[in-house]
């Protein structure tokens, strides 16, 4: 029957911290604006006080957000989603105040954090007209975020270029695989990030994983990390010294996420 | 007795100066590189979500007093949910030579969170018309339709309609 006119990509990596899901989620929200040219929500799990994402979009991420939504304390989508401050855009729901030691006693169980997450990625896309919803999930396999992976769309798994790289999807593949069961199983795209020179290839080992979905490979840069630290998402600056070939495989990736967005949405 | 040559265990793992250079090289002038970062022009316009032509054109096949009702349901359709399923759910409706303006009615009242397209689904597969309930949803966008002056409007023939095809093709004269 109808359709909801909404994409939602997340960004995971399983256990593994520091792979760079919140710089490419944060940056990916204006690239796949501008590509697309539509309003893009970024939904931050960075739980813990990571907010890597929502620092990058310029917002204050001490306001409530998808878990304060998720487990009841705030009712109206209204009061979580707030316009970035760098591109206008670009909308984002920031972690919200509750810290991940709080959820374990809460008394909800996985049925309804899924349909919360559902309502929120539904409502949010109406409230703001946008058509593609971005989640960064966290470095965790908490009940909470691992569920958005059941609203997702496309998967993006973003992995540090190691030669064991396999070894980490297979245990993050056999972790989707129970989670979809029966459902319509998503795009995964594989994104292999910090590239050196040398390294042994890896991506072939890589691309068992990307169901329907590429295997990308993108360079490390100094640039794209100062900038990471300082708050700045890379996309705003004209590329220089590293940060050029970082962008020429960035831009590859988010070609291809259009090319997916708009085959989702038969556009 | 031989004993074994004494090679370094580590030896195979020694990285090549050469590769070292190339490491090396990567962001060497980073404090430079840094200072000269300058920001992008960038556009952040968005593209409107509703193809109006679309509109306009299934608009056509409402009846005259209730057209710009339809227009409005249309409208709405299109920026909510993706233009195929529109297209899909409005083609069958033509294609089994229902009411375009009952189902976009109906179409209106659909929450994809509850899932509620009942209603919906019994008008086009059973061509069942709830006529109070109808009557209450023309009303909340502020027709003021008895439930007898509806039904007489939307049961009497409607004319030669066009064909359609479906997607995005349009319209065929």
């Amino acid at each position: 029957m109808l359709v909801p006119r909404v994409v939602a990509i997340s960004y995971f990596s399983g256990r593994r911290g520091g792979t760079g899901k919140s710089t490419l989620a944060a940056n990916q929200a204006i690239a796949l604006s501008m590509a697309l040219r539509t309003n893009v929500v970024l939904m931050d799990f960075g739980m813990d006080s990571t907010q890597t994402s929502s620092r990058l979009l310029g917002i204050n991420p001490d306001r409530p957000g998808v878990l304060d939504y998720v487990f009841g304390l705030v009712k109206d989508v209204g009061q979580v989603v707030v316009r970035s401050n760098v591109a206008p855009s670009v909308f984002v729901i920031p972690p919200g105040t509750l810290r991940s030691w709080e959820l374990w006693d809460r008394p909800i169980n996985a049925r309804q954090v899924y349909d919360a997450l559902r309502n929120l990625l539904i409502t949010v896309s109406r409230l703001v007209n946008a058509q593609v919803v971005l989640i960064d999930l966290p470095a965790s396999i908490e009940v909470t975020p691992v569920l958005a992976l059941l609203n997702s769309n496309i998967i993006n798994l973003v992995m540090d270029y190691v030669s064991y790289v396999d070894v980490v999807l297979t245990e993050i593949d056999n972790l989707i695989r129970s989670l979809i069961q029966s459902r319509q199983y998503p795009i995964v795209n594989v994104v292999l990030n910090k590239w050196l020179p040398g390294l042994d290839v890896v991506e072939p080992k890589a691309r068992a994983f990307a169901h329907n979905g590429e295997v990308f490979v993108l360079p490390t840069s100094q640039v794209v990390q100062y900038l990471t630290a300082s708050q700045k998402p890379f996309v705003l600056y004209k590329p220089r010294g590293s940060l050029e070939g970082f962008v020429r495989e960035f831009n590859k990736l988010n070609d291809e996420l259009a090319r997916q967005v708009k085959a989702l949405l038969g556009l | 007795m031989t004993t074994a040559s004494p090679v370094s265990p580590l030896k195979n793992t020694l990285v090549p100066k050469s590769m070292l250079d190339r490491l090396d090289k990567i962001d060497k002038d980073l404090p430079k590189t840094i200072a000269k970062l300058r920001q992008r022009r960038l556009d952040f316009k968005t593209a409107p979500l509703v193809d109006q032509e679309l509109v306009r054109q299934w608009g056509k096949e409402c009846i005259k007093p209730l057209r710009q009702f339809c227009e409005k349901v249309l409208v709405e359709l299109y920026t909510h949910y993706t233009p195929f399923s529109v297209n899909n759910l409005l083609g069958e409706v033509t294609k089994r030579g229902l009411r375009l303006e009952i189902a976009l009615a109906l179409a209106s009242q659909y929450d994809p969170i509850l899932n509620n397209d009942a209603l919906l689904r019994r008008y086009i597969n059973e061509g069942f018309v709830d006529w109070d309930y109808l009557a209450s949803v023309m009303n909340g966008f502020g027709y003021r339709f008895g439930v007898d002056e509806l039904k007489s409007l939307l049961t009497q023939p409607t004319g030669v309609r066009r064909r359609f095809r479906l997607g995005f093709g349009g319209f065929k004269k």
